[in-house]
């Protein structure tokens, strides 16, 4: 049957269009809302169903924060996808049930049926996985507003929701939610909400339905939750600041750590590692504000674990670069070039083998446990920990930015790639800072820093993973050999492509150059200094 | 985005009924669906209830792609839209006429609904007219109702003829409509069309009060009678309709075929007129 949805039209931009309710049972609740809706106008009441339906995105919220939502819709007989970005929605998009009953979701956008839907997602999620956010289970009411000659010409839907993180049986119930939906082509929604509005007293609320289901399992619409948010202002004491931020910190490291192991969305290894850094980086540059005892230990620790999922992350990257590298290199070069793909392939998953123990190892354990309760427990570190953190930052930041400037004008044409790599790492202490504390400062400015900096990250990040790249070639081709497994072709084939990357690494060590140049201008220097 | 369109050269036949069954059903299905109601009747308008106008008429819906979107209207029914009639489509005949490629302006007014729609359906007038020669141009294929008596052989062979002359033809999917299984003569008929290789789709929609009906509900059957054997029939029908469609390419019947087929008719016609037996 086509059964009349709610979802057919929506309110476009800031229309006052939804209304928080009482539970049912109170005074103002759904049902007296509907009674004197059903004197006011001509209406027709539905029958009341069941609603189930799961909020999808990624883990970073690249759905949610590109202004769209992707819901799973479960019903009866049938379940759909729906979209719904910058007040377009699509109509339901159904799914094999057959796969649904097997608990099984499209877990990648290439894996959706085929339309705007799968491109619209496509090109906000990928590469991330799609996975389930937040469930709605309860019940919908729906009662079509109708013109004289009975054709629905506005449509008000009251829904009752609980709201399930993903997995759990305990749930959290939603106040009712009453919408005002329109219908193409029609304006009578406005009378509706008027009356809604003047004579029934509602106060539309701003919140819709992904704000509110959200919150409800702890996070907040259109924020990655990969992303530190520490509650600073420039007086909080040092220590405390850095304290805030490294928590923040070890959260992520928390909320990742489950997904390191996915092979196919390497983003999570990513995100786990950056988090893993920047506390190294925060106990290195900050150390002065922070007991001793704390620091020493924790950071050699930081190190293990950054080393433990290096190589891992840089084989991820290779193979995920592989197609880019041989774009133009034509069909017969990539054939020859297989072995060595699946031998990098191979050893990826050797690392990746070698990340996975060290997360269950009780040295990780025994790190993450103890590092939380460090955290937590009051110590009372130096005298600078009662300095206020945009005094110790700014001094940090500028200390860092000295170090870039410094690094960068040692490079020349003859400099080793060593050198660059010194740069690279001095700038990612830079940002670093910058992204952690940043929110202390003036924002516009904090924005300017990263956007300059930015720039020369890119190209020296581009520069050290040509150099690295072409060195791991090197190797694969010695071991390829050493197994006989590659023939001529292949060994000539490698040597092509790493000719091609260093002669791409060339040409980025240069370009560094002259972003670094960019980079220490004068003009960019009360960016970094209080002078 | 898949065009299509009921068409006949006679009034009557069922190509409203076929277009707002059909549409209810692609909807149903989860294509996002338009009808495109080109009848100044506005039958199909009727059926959903909806008696907007168009703002600015015909010469607005040639000229402007905006003015095609606002004139849009939502049904009572998920994913199904309708572009209503308006008492000026008359005037889209000579609208049409005085754009510069006539035919050409329909795909091209269709194409930025491309992005919003997979199904657009049109219901035609029953003629020949400027803008048929529009819809035969841009449609992927034309659903052609045809009620089981000699003279609707005719008819098609004529539909057939005339497309001969339309560039890129639209694949021609005829089908039986109002078909009476107690008169000798439609019997007589369906057997003869299911051997007679003139391009018949399978399904056939039955004579029935329930379809009639339809006029006093003014909803679709998946709506009003969702388990009628006509409803079955409709569904059988859209089914078959979307296996045709799968493919890019227009499969239009070449000249050569057009040819057989229209010999094929004129036997038929004199074989399923003599043939007969009286009723009982
Ligand atoms: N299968 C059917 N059984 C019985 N009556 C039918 C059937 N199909 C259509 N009708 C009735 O026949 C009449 C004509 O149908 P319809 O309006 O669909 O034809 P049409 O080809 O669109 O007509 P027009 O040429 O006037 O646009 C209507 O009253 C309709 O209810
Ligand atoms: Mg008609």
């Amino acid at each position: 049957m086509v059964t009349p949805s709610p979802d057919s039209a929506e309110p476009t931009g800031t229309e006052p269009s939804v209304f928080s309710l009482p539970e049912a049972g109170g005074e103002g609740d759904g049902a007296s809302v509907f009674a004197r809706l059903a004197e006011a106008f001509t209406v027709r009441a539905g029958p009341g169903e069941p609603l189930d339906r799961t909020l999808i995105d990624t883990f970073d919220a690249r759905l949610g924060r590109g202004g769209g939502d992707l819901w799973l819709e479960r019903g009866a007989e049938r379940s759909a996808l729906l979209w719904h970005r910058r007040g377009l929605r699509t109509p339901p998009v159904p799914l094999d049930p057959v796969l649904l009953d097997n608990g099984a979701l499209p877990a990648f956008a290439e894996e959706l049926p085929a339309g705007r839907l799968r491109d619209e997602v496509g090109a906000l999620a990928a590469p991330r996985r799609l996975m389930p956010t937040v469930r709605l289970v309860g019940q919908r009411h729906g009662l079509d507003v109708l013109d004289g000659v009975r054709k629905t010409v506005a449509r008000v839907v009251l829904e009752e929701r609980v709201a399930h993180a993903p997995g759990r049986r305990q749930g959290r119930r939603l106040p009712p939610l009453l919408r005002v939906v329109p219908i193409r082509g029609y304006d009578d929604h406005r009378r509706v909400t008027r009356f809604l509005v003047e004579q029934l007293g509602l106060t539309p609320t701003a919140d819709g339905d992904v704000a509110a289901a959200l919150r409800s399992v702890g996070r907040q619409a259109g924020q990655d939750p990969c992303t530190p948010r520490p509650e600073l202002t420039p007086e909080v004491p040092a220590e405390e600041a850095v304290r805030a931020v490294l928590k923040e910190l070890l959260r992520i490291i928390r909320i990742t750590e489950d997904g390191v192991d996915d092979a196919r969305d390497i983003e999570f290894l990513h995100d786990f590692r950056v988090a893993v850094r920047q506390t190294r980086s925060i106990l290195g540059q900050l150390r002065e504000v922070l007991p001793e005892r704390l620091v020493a230990h924790h950071r050699n620790e930081f190190r293990w674990l950054g080393q433990a999922t290096g190589p891992a992350r840089d084989l991820d990257v290779f193979i995920s670069d592989w197609p880019a590298l041989l774009a133009d290199l034509g069909p017969e070069l990539s054939d020859d070039l297989a072995p060595a793909l699946a031998y990098l392939r191979r050893e990826r998953d050797a690392a990746r083998r070698r990340v996975r123990k060290a997360l269950l190892s009780a040295r990780y354990r025994r790190l993450v446990e103890g590092w939380a309760l460090q955290l937590t427990r009051p110590v009372h570190g130096p005298a600078l920990a009662e300095v206020s953190i945009d005094e110790v930052a700014a001094r940090a930041i500028e200390r860092a930015w000295r170090r870039v400037r410094r690094k960068g004008r040692r490079l020349d044409a003859e400099a080793p790639i060593a050198d660059y790599h010194d740069l690279r790492i001095a700038a990612k202490k830079l940002r670093y800072l910058i992204a952690l504390f940043g929110g202390v400062f003036d924002k516009r400015r904090t924005k300017q820093a990263v956007t300059v900096l930015k720039r020369l990250q890119t190209t020296l990040g581009d520069a050290h993973d040509a150099a690295q790249q072409a060195d791991r070639l090197r190797a694969v081709a010695g071991a390829l050999r050493d197994d006989r497994k590659a023939d001529t072709a292949t060994l000539l084939a490698i040597g092509r492509l790493i000719e091609r990357i260093e002669g791409r690494g060339a040409a980025l060590q240069a370009g560094s150059r002259e972003a670094h140049e960019q980079f220490a201008h004068r003009r960019n220097r009360t960016l970094f200094t209080r002078r | 985005m898949k065009i299509l369109a009921t068409y006949n050269i006679k009034g009557g036949v069922g190509k409203t009924a076929t277009a707002v069954n059909l549409a209810a059903l692609s909807a149903e299905g989860g294509y996002r669906t338009l009808v495109w109601d080109l009848d100044p009747q506005g039958a199909a308008s009727f059926y959903f209830r909806i008696r907007a106008k168009v703002k600015g008429g015909a010469a607005g819906i040639v000229k402007g792609r905006r003015a095609l979107d606002g004139a849009i209207r939502g049904t009572d029914y998920a994913g199904l839209d309708l572009l209503p009639a308006d008492f000026r489509y008359r005037h889209l005949d000579i609208a049409l006429a005085d754009a510069r490629h006539p035919e050409r302006r329909r795909a091209r007014l269709l194409e930025p609904l491309a992005d919003s729609n997979d199904h657009v359906i049109h219901d035609c007038a029953p003629s020949i007219s400027r803008v048929s020669e529009s819809v035969f141009e841009a449609a992927d294929a034309l659903l052609v109702p045809t009620i089981p008596t000699p003279l609707s052989l005719r008819t098609l062979g004529q539909l057939l003829k005339h497309l001969r002359d339309v560039p890129n033809t639209p694949t021609v999917l005829p089908f039986l409509c109002m078909v009476d299984r107690r008169k000798a003569l439609h019997r007589q008929f369906c057997r003869w069309a299911e051997q007679a290789s003139v391009g018949f789709l399978a399904a056939a929609i039955p004579y029935s009060s329930t379809v009639e009906r339809m006029g006093l509900r003014r909803r679709p059957l998946t709506e009003d009678a969702p388990r009628s054997p006509a409803t079955t029939a409709y569904r059988a029908l859209w089914e078959e309709t979307l296996q045709r469609l799968v493919g890019e390419a227009r499969l239009g019947p070449s000249r050569q075929e057009v040819k057989a087929m229209l010999r094929r008719l004129e036997r038929g016609e004199d074989l399923v007129g003599e043939a007969a037996p009286a009723d009982d």
